[in-house]
């Protein structure tokens, strides 16, 4: 049994110790998955923190049908939305990228380029429905197969298909104009792309 | 060569042919829609961390939260219920001797270990497990079922020292009983904790 399956079985028991050490080896992945469906830090550490609950509670619940950091992203969109939508009805709209908390690296051109990419992502993301963005994220990010999205969302893979191509083509219409807008003013990427993937 | 966002996207999943990485990687290098597209979504999973107090705080709220109780299911209870509210417990009591006592004769040899012994205990696990426990103590028995459990792939979910512990869903603990007639379990979701070697 790994450490992981032995801390998992020791949290579902009870053990907080044990589910500790998931926090710890999770809260990462969790944490920026909830930054991409929020938008912004601080309704993303609120997100996580739900998620991470969830996972507390419904654990004795949780049989490994799936993968562990499956469930536990699941667990994580599905707070999001909820949140989302709670926060929908009392500030009456989606929070945008307010204040996305990036930790960029490299010179100072560097990361404004850097910045300038993330915000642009997280817009187009907010365009999307959370519910195409939970499924583009889960796929995208966090390389889940159709069959695991489907099979915990409880939607059909062909359903699974159709959404996430609905989300890609959005995406594609907003940031491929935005670098037709980037592209006729300045090569705002060149220096990065050159260095990163050797073309 | 003309924009395929199809191709991008299949770059980026790791499904396009070696042979055709290059022309797509010149492409997207000459084309500021399609590099935009690439960086972005590659860019997703970003930098960002958590702040450095966030497992505490996590932490902090699990310890004051019970965790959830898996909802037994109690066919037999409700049964009995039933039975009770028509004013005929005695009835059914009897009917239910019979019948335990009936099944055991007619499944299991004469000298096999049976249910309701000190071979297989059922008790309230309490706070450790959110599932009915059923300890078994017969080494003989015990074996059988390892061998079972390693024959179907079953994992142990947790050990504790010498012991061993196994979660069953209901359609598991019907196969083992299946499989070893000895032992009967009621069909549904439970505990199973092997003790000798």
């Amino acid at each position: 049994m790994t450490d992981e399956l032995h801390a998992i079985a020791r949290a579902k028991a009870g053990d907080p110790a044990a589910f500790e050490q998931l926090v710890e080896a999770y809260q990462t992945s969790v944490y920026r998955l909830s930054l991409r469906m929020c938008g912004n830090d601080h309704d993303a550490q609120e997100v996580a923190q739900e998620a991470f609950l969830a996972a507390w509670k419904g654990l004795p619940s949780f049989r490994g049908e799936s993968k562990f950091s499956s469930w536990l992203y699941q667990l994580t969109t599905h707070a999001a939305i909820d949140f989302l939508r709670r926060e929908k009805r009392h500030r009456g709209a989606v929070p945008l990228d307010e204040q996305l908390d990036l930790a960029a690296e490299g010179t100072p051109q560097q990361a404004a380029e850097e910045a300038e990419l993330q915000r642009t992502l997280q817009q187009a993301l907010n365009t999307l429905t959370p519910e195409h963005r939970e499924i583009f994220l889960l796929r995208q990010m966090r390389q889940l197969s159709y069959e695991e999205i489907g099979k915990l969302l409880d939607l059909e893979a062909g359903t699974v298909k159709s959404r996430l191509s609905r989300a890609k083509k959005q995406l594609r219409n907003i940031l491929t104009k935005q670098g037709n807008l980037f592209g006729s003013s300045s090569d705002l990427y060149s220096d990065r792309e050159e260095g990163d993937h050797a073309l | 060569m003309p924009c395929n966002l199809d191709q991008v996207d299949a770059l980026l999943d790791g499904t396009l042919p070696q042979g055709q990485q290059e022309s797509v990687l010149s492409h997207i290098h000459s084309c500021p829609a399609c590099r935009m597209y690439y960086e972005a979504v590659s860019g997703l999973e970003g930098s960002a961390l958590p702040p450095a107090d966030f497992t505490a705080r996590v932490m902090e709220a699990v310890r004051t939260t019970p965790q959830e109780r898996v909802k037994r299911r109690m066919p037999l209870r409700r049964y009995v219920s039933g039975l009770a509210a028509c004013t005929v417990v005695v009835l059914g009591v009897s009917l239910w001797l019979s019948a335990g006592s009936g099944n055991q004769a007619a499944i299991q040899p004469a000298d096999a270990p049976r249910i309701g012994t000190e071979n297989v205990v059922p008790y309230d696990s309490g706070t450790d497990s959110q599932l009915p426990l059923y300890s078994v103590t017969d080494s003989q028995l015990c074996a059988q079922i390892r061998q079972w459990m390693q024959q179907e792939n079953i994992s142990q979910t947790y050990p504790q020292g010498p012991r061993e512990a196994y979660d069953l869903t209901a359609a598991q603990a019907a196969a083992l009983c299946q499989a070893i007639p000895a032992l009967e379990l009621p069909e549904r979701d439970l505990q199973l904790e092997l003790s000798p070697r």
